[in-house]
């Protein structure tokens, strides 16, 4: 479960941690432009970096450098818990001065202060796992993860846990007019804005039970909506289509690119719900990290009455893969319906700002604030995460002192 | 009439109360994409004021639907302390429901953790004592809304709440023909 995360010096990110709540959804409020999305890009950058799916000058170009500051040195932290004990994972980048040249000034990992593996000056120390004790000392590239090298076997499981569990984080923006209809091979990471989404249904299909699971599903949201088809368009390419029933003629098939934006939103999403469930089935056991999902605004696009039931369903489905997800949203029904914790629960509703040419802050959002307006009254005031204060009822003005009525005596 | 309906409007007030009937609803064989659920959003003061303030816009609203649609309405309010009949009729006021309308009025007492607690455990509960709330794990109380839902096979012991038990034709009042919620025989 992800703990804190810590930036320096990436985009509007300078100095910033975050503590994410212990909820199964931790919501993301905010202003455009407060860091909320920068934090997941961050999140990504980790993930690739650590996994050795992406090059270093790709993922920490010159341009996450944060732009208002001269500082060379861009720093990451993580820390993701285990069963009671904290990994705690930094990256720390430092570019040259015409910022042309990049390499990894250090990695660290380590589980409950105790260090596991260090990169510094070209070489990587490594603690525990060898057969022998001693501390394994071998030269390493400066532009690569040294995790993202150790192979994921018993003899280094406690080192490439954390591994695995970045791996299983999952970052999504979903733009529904960015995605493909065909595909060439089966994948198993969806890319940011889900571009891929066939080849990674490709993938989810081969699990017939989930893939049957979602089109019971999708037939309860798109009217005369039947099964998907993946046919052959080429000699490897695969193109998705929708088949429709039409009230008693021969069903209508439709290319994935001829169904709306909002279907196509309903359809990635309810896909990804129903993929959270088919990763415990591939754990090893409960030592297994759980998924991440971190979703920058998936009510977009999709009808109003399609956002509740999407999100109970979510939430239903995170709580039997025990994963969680990192929501931005601004969508009235998800601030106020959907996620606002009730008074005295476990808070996991953060609002993220800036001030104007600065960096990101976060705090926790206390619904005892609100005052009596919905959350998204107020975030739609621009009021929500400014707390404030009740006036105190003015106190009673005092009445004067009653004067004694001295009768005059008559004289 | 049937019991499957196009939409069903659930009007309760807080988290607790919405995962619990729409589990139920759900284990009753209702979409949940045709559930939509309405509870007090913190900060708004007392759920038990909102579902009392709500409840004519709501009631209104399912009479213009009604006419065209399978709709239902569920509130559910606890009773705390007041008796069923003294919160039902603090709820309802004026607007009083009619015979054939297609609206279940729920009352748990104390409230709905003593509904869950006495399906979990089976055994008595008193409807005087509050019990813990699963506040941040609403969810928990899912194995006992299965065993409330158990179509045809649940027998409401002895022990069952008074307030439980007034539910019942409130159910049934909304699904007469899944036959959900038996009576004691």
């Amino acid at each position: 479960m992800l703990k804190r995360i810590y930036v320096d010096n990436f985009r509007c990110l300078v100095n910033f941690e975050w503590e994410p709540g212990p909820a199964h959804i931790n919501l993301m409020l905010g202003p455009n432009g407060s860091g909320k999305t920068t934090v997941f890009e961050c999140l990504e950058a980790l993930r690739a970096f650590a996994t050795g799916d992406a090059k270093l000058d790709d993922l920490f170009a010159a341009s996450t450098l944060t732009q208002w500051q001269n500082v060379l040195t861009q720093s990451l932290e993580i820390d993701w818990e285990r069963e009671g004990s904290v990994y705690r994972y930094e990256v720390a980048i430092v570019h040259n001065k015409n910022r042309t040249h990049r390499e990894v000034a250090h990695e660290r990992l380590s589980l409950e202060g105790k260090p596991l593996l260090r990169f510094e000056k070209g070489y990587v120390h490594l603690w525990g796992g060898e057969i022998s004790k001693k501390t394994q000392v071998y030269p390493f590239a400066w532009k690569q993860s040294a995790m993202a090298s150790l192979p994921t076997t018993a003899l280094y499981s406690k080192h490439t846990w954390l591994k695995t569990a970045l791996d299983r984080t999952t970052v999504l923006q979903i733009v529904p007019p960015m995605m493909d209809e065909t595909s060439l091979q089966e994948t198993t990471r969806p890319l940011r804005y889900f571009q891929n989404f066939v080849s990674w249904y490709r993938w989810i299909s081969n699990d017939h039970g989930m893939a049957i699971r979602l089109e019971q599903e999708l037939k309860e949201i798109l009217p005369g909506f039947s099964h998907f088809k993946l046919e052959s368009h080429g000699p490897e390419a695969k193109l998705l289509k929708a088949v429709f029933d039409h009230e008693g003629q021969k069903p209508v098939e439709l290319s994935f690119s001829c169904l709306s934006d909002g279907q196509r939103m309903l359809i990635a999403l309810y896909a990804l719900l129903h993929s959270l469930r088919a990763q415990p089935e591939e754990s090893d056991g409960d030592n297994q990290p759980t998924g991440l999902l971190c979703l920058d605004e998936p009510d977009n696009f999709i009808a109003s009455r399609e956002i509740q039931p999407w999100l109970t369903a979510i939430e239903d489905q995170l709580l039997e893969a025990k994963a969680r997800l990192l929501l931005i949203s601004h969508h009235p029904e998800s601030i106020d319906y959907g996620l606002m914790p009730s008074t005295g629960e476990t808070l996991s509703v953060f609002w993220f700002s800036r001030e104007a040419g600065g960096h990101s802050r976060v705090q926790t959002l206390l619904p005892e604030q609100n005052g009596g307006l919905k959350p998204s009254e107020l975030a739609a005031r621009g009021w929500l995460g400014l707390g404030g204060q009740a006036p105190e009822e003015p106190a009673p003005a005092k009445k004067p002192p009653r004067r004694k009525i001295t009768k005059l005596k008559q004289k | 009439m049937s019991d499957s309906y196009t939409h069903i409007v659930v009007l309760c007030e807080d988290k607790q109360q919405s995962v619990f009937v729409r589990r139920f609803l759900i284990k009753c064989g209702e979409s949940r994409h045709n559930i939509y659920i309405k509870y007090s959003p913190p900060g708004l003061g007392a759920g038990e004021q909102f579902v009392r303030e709500q409840y004519a816009t709501e009631l209104a609203g399912y009479r213009r639907r009604a006419t065209i649609l399978n709709v239902a309405l569920v509130v559910m309010r606890d009773c705390d302390t007041r008796s069923l009949g003294e919160t039902r009729a603090t709820l309802e006021g004026a607007k009083r429901r009619r015979p054939n309308e297609r609206v279940a009025l729920l009352f748990p007492k104390r409230n709905i953790e003593t509904w869950i607690h006495f399906l979990i455990d089976g055994g008595a509960v008193n409807e005087t004592d509050p019990y813990p709330k699963l506040r941040g794990r609403e969810s928990d109380c899912h194995a006992a809304v299965d065993r409330l839902a158990a179509k045809n096979e649940y027998r409401l012991s002895a022990d069952v709440p008074s307030s439980l038990r007034a539910a019942c034709p409130e159910i049934r009042r909304i699904f007469p023909e899944k036959r959900c919620v038996e009576p004691a025989e």
